[in-house]
């Protein structure tokens, strides 16, 4: 993360200190749109958030790929005829 | 970076309160009729992946995440009139399973687990790879990296959490449940849950970059 300051007034470490938020969609209105104008003149930036993205898109789909076992399922219905 | 926090880790649960607090004694059975029931098994039934996964990734264990979920299935259904109609149903599930996890899984767990702070360097795979890449401007990380990522070298980083990490990592990145609603299945604030996540996110990016340059399970 190199640290000088674009046009607009943003380092890129400051754009880095909110890429989770940024990425969570947590930010204030005006802190996002601080973020969005980094990101429109900072192309290495863009390149990092959009690696993380695809980071956290990939843990979330590889994990996200099991199903609940068989037995499980049974045992569930069974479970809910009980109730 | 950040916000970092200071709080003490080593004992994360000790503000959580059962989740039966604040609910107070149920007077009306309206979850045990006939109508009750199947629409509790209509909003249940294709949540069940995602019960049992987020159960796997906490307990890290088959036969125990089957366990959790049964009682989370009791749990909910005794408190099913508690549901708001409308709202996120698979969300409060979730907080169910989460509350019964720390509430009976966890207290059985060993209690070893740390985090050892001095141990906290920050390592992001992003600089990492540009540091192995050189001067090599056409190199595409993305394209590197997420080939090497499988789902065991994924599922091993998270288990390899403390689970304190753990739990808000599989809540926020795996069930994608918002800070709030994570904040609330934790029942600690959502300052909490962000430094946790932050600083779990963290350590998973060290995991496997470590996974990776031992080029072991991908």
């Amino acid at each position: 993360v190199s640290d000088h300051t674009h046009p607009d007034g943003y380092t890129c470490e400051q754009a880095f200190s909110r890429l989770y938020e940024y990425l969570d969609r947590v930010l204030t209105p005006e802190e996002d749109a601080q973020v969005r104008q980094h990101l429109a003149v900072c192309e290495d930036c863009v390149r990092h958030f959009q690696f993380e993205e695809k980071l956290l898109d990939t843990i979330r789909e590889k994990c996200r790929t099991g199903r609940a076992p068989e037995t499980l399922r049974r045992k569930i219905e069974t479970l809910l005829d009980q109730l | 970076m950040a916000e970092r926090s200071d709080q003490q880790i080593s004992e994360p649960e000790s503000g959580v309160r059962p989740m039966t607090e604040g609910w107070g004694p149920r007077t009306v059975p309206a979850g045990t009729g006939t109508t009750g029931r199947r629409e509790f098994e209509r909003l249940l039934t294709p949540l069940l992946d995602s019960l049992y996964g987020a159960a796997l990734r906490m307990t890290r264990d088959p036969s125990d995440a089957e366990d959790l979920v049964q009682d989370t299935v009791v749990k909910a259904y005794r408190f099913f009139d508690r549901f708001q109609p409308g709202t996120n149903f698979r969300a409060w599930l979730l907080r169910v399973l989460t509350n019964l996890y720390i509430n009976q899984y966890r207290k059985a767990e060993r209690q070893g687990e740390r985090v050892d702070l001095d141990d906290e360097e920050d390592v992001w795979i992003w600089a990492k790879v540009w540091e192995q890449a050189g001067n090599n401007t056409a190199y595409d990380p993305e394209k590197h990296v997420m080939a090497r990522l499988g789902q065991e070298t994924i599922c091993a980083a998270i288990d390899a959490l403390p689970a304190e990490f753990r739990v808000v990592v599989t809540l926020s990145d795996v069930e994608e449940l918002t800070y709030e609603e994570i904040a609330q299945a934790l029942e600690i604030p959502v300052g909490t849950v962000k430094s946790r996540l932050y600083r779990g996110r963290k350590q998973c990016q060290k995991l496997l970059w470590g996974y990776m340059q031992e080029g072991s399970t991908a």
